[in-house]
């Protein structure tokens, strides 16, 4: 063996694992919270029931149980996450992707090009593996990578957000093309493509736990988002629409969030349910 | 008949896998403590499906819920092993030349290893650190012998090339 490789050996023999507590002390943790009762399964969204980490688990394993289908050129079968729900989905090539709320996702890769080829409809944050082409397709635009980290949220063509967080993003939106570097959002509103703007990881981040910021945008855009997000259509009067929104919501609970900003922008509402319709009248 | 597993079961399962678990957690995340949070889910997790555990499947299904839990972790940090590096404490009475060089030494090495893809550098770890066999590894991991000398031939190329024309 090479004498590299024997250093890189002999190194590696005096490696061990740091560690903040010793077994017993893990042990005595562990009896108190068993004894407590109050284990809850971490995800994501903390808030929501256990269901969360089984459906992770499901798509994951979804993900994995469907290798084969890359030799068939066939697509594998839609990945979906519920309202206020995040699945984390492992792609065979080891990239990684947190589908946002009700949102769905299928994949499929090429095993003689290595293209990876996305159809996502909603909201997801990708971490991608660097190796062939990686491309996002959705309804209004593409987003074309090779290996970097970036959101897109298109749960309409009406609105296209692209997010990019590390690396170099190439996005074709209604026939139009643009690059974005690191930190550098573009948005598509209503067939009004934005100028390119800051966006920080953490706030990319946030909105997988439901936190959402917006500067100066129409009631409009924010109502589509949680209609989108919510699974809900929304009627608000036309006066609402002249009406502009600056802050943060936290979209994870509807009642909550429709309290929240009716309050914020002085406004009532109503749900039907059977109808799956909100209504917005100002007060 | 069906046997219930108590406290004395989980306690064994918890002495012999704990230290394997938490180690594992570590290769991917390189944060220990997320690495000894998760640890202790894993084994909460365990406790409460314990009845319903196939002991032939026990070791599988320990990593298979740790690496379960740490998917679903919050966006995770970009990956920064830290070993404790025993070599280096037991040098003290080496020059300052040595001791500088082997320092350096173990920082790229930690690096490189933290830049190994993730399959890779867990299985590459648990064999070189954690001392498993191969077979043992393919037993956790559900795969082929083949796969995990495939994995490690992989570690070891990539170390290889940054090694060897580096030194």
């Amino acid at each position: 063996m090479h004498s590299a490789m024997n250093k890189v050996e002999q190194t590696l023999q005096g490696y061990a694992v740091p560690s903040l507590q010793t077994r017993d002390q893990a042990w005595e943790m562990l009896e108190h919270k068993i004894q407590r009762n109050d284990y809850r399964v971490k995800t994501r969204v903390a808030r929501l029931n256990g269901f969360v980490g089984f459906a992770s688990a499901a798509a994951v394993f979804f993900a994995i149980l469907y290798l084969g289908m890359f030799s068939t050129g066939k697509y594998s079968p839609e990945i979906s996450a519920g309202i206020a729900r995040v699945e984390t989905v492992e792609l065979p090539d080891g990239s990684q992707v947190w589908l946002n709320s009700n949102s769905n996702l299928k994949y499929h890769v090429n095993k003689f090009t290595g293209e990876r080829n996305i159809v996502l409809d909603g909201d997801a944050l990708f971490d991608v593996e660097k190796g062939g082409k990686f491309l996002v397709n959705f309804s209004g635009g593409t987003v074309k990578v090779k290996g970097t980290e970036f959101y897109v949220s298109a749960y309409t063509a009406d609105m296209i957000q692209v997010d990019c967080i590390d690396g170099l993003v190439e996005v074709s939106l209604n026939g139009s093309e643009y690059r974005l570097g690191k930190n550098t959002g573009i948005k598509m509103y209503r067939g009004s493509v934005s100028k390119p703007y800051a966006v920080s990881a953490s706030e990319v981040n946030e909105r997988l736990d439901g936190i959402f910021y917006w500067n100066s945008v129409t009631l409009q855009e924010v109502f589509d988002r949680i209609g989108y997000r919510f699974g809900y259509s929304i009627h608000p009067d036309a006066s609402l629409l002249r009406r502009n929104f600056s802050g943060r919501l936290e979209l994870n609970d509807l009642q909550e969030c429709l309290m929240v900003v009716s309050t914020a922008m002085r406004m009532d509402y109503t749900i039907n349910e059977e109808n799956k319709q909100i209504t917005f009248h100002a007060n | 008949m069906k046997v219930v597993k108590g406290t004395d079961w989980f306690k064994n399962t918890f002495d012999e896998y704990y230290e394997f678990i938490r180690n594992y957690l570590y290769y991917l995340s390189g944060d220990i403590e997320l690495a000894e949070d998760l640890t202790q889910d894993v084994f909460m997790k365990t406790w409460q499906l314990k009845d319903k555990i196939n002991d032939e499947t026990l070791k599988p299904l320990l990593f298979k819920i740790a690496r379960n839990l740490f998917l679903n972790t919050r966006k995770r940090k970009k990956l920064d092993l830290k070993f404790v590096n025993t070599n280096v404490q037991r040098s003290e009475n080496e020059s300052p030349e040595y001791l500088l060089e082997m320092k350096e030494f173990d920082w790229r090495l930690q690096k490189a290893l933290s830049a190994l893809p993730e399959q890779c550098r867990t299985i590459f770890l648990l064999n070189r650190i954690d001392d498993m066999k191969y077979q043992e590894i393919a037993d956790h991991f559900g795969v082929s012998i083949k796969a995990v000398e495939k994995q490690m031939s992989k570690a070891l190329k990539l170390l290889r090339e940054k090694f060897d024309y580096k030194m």
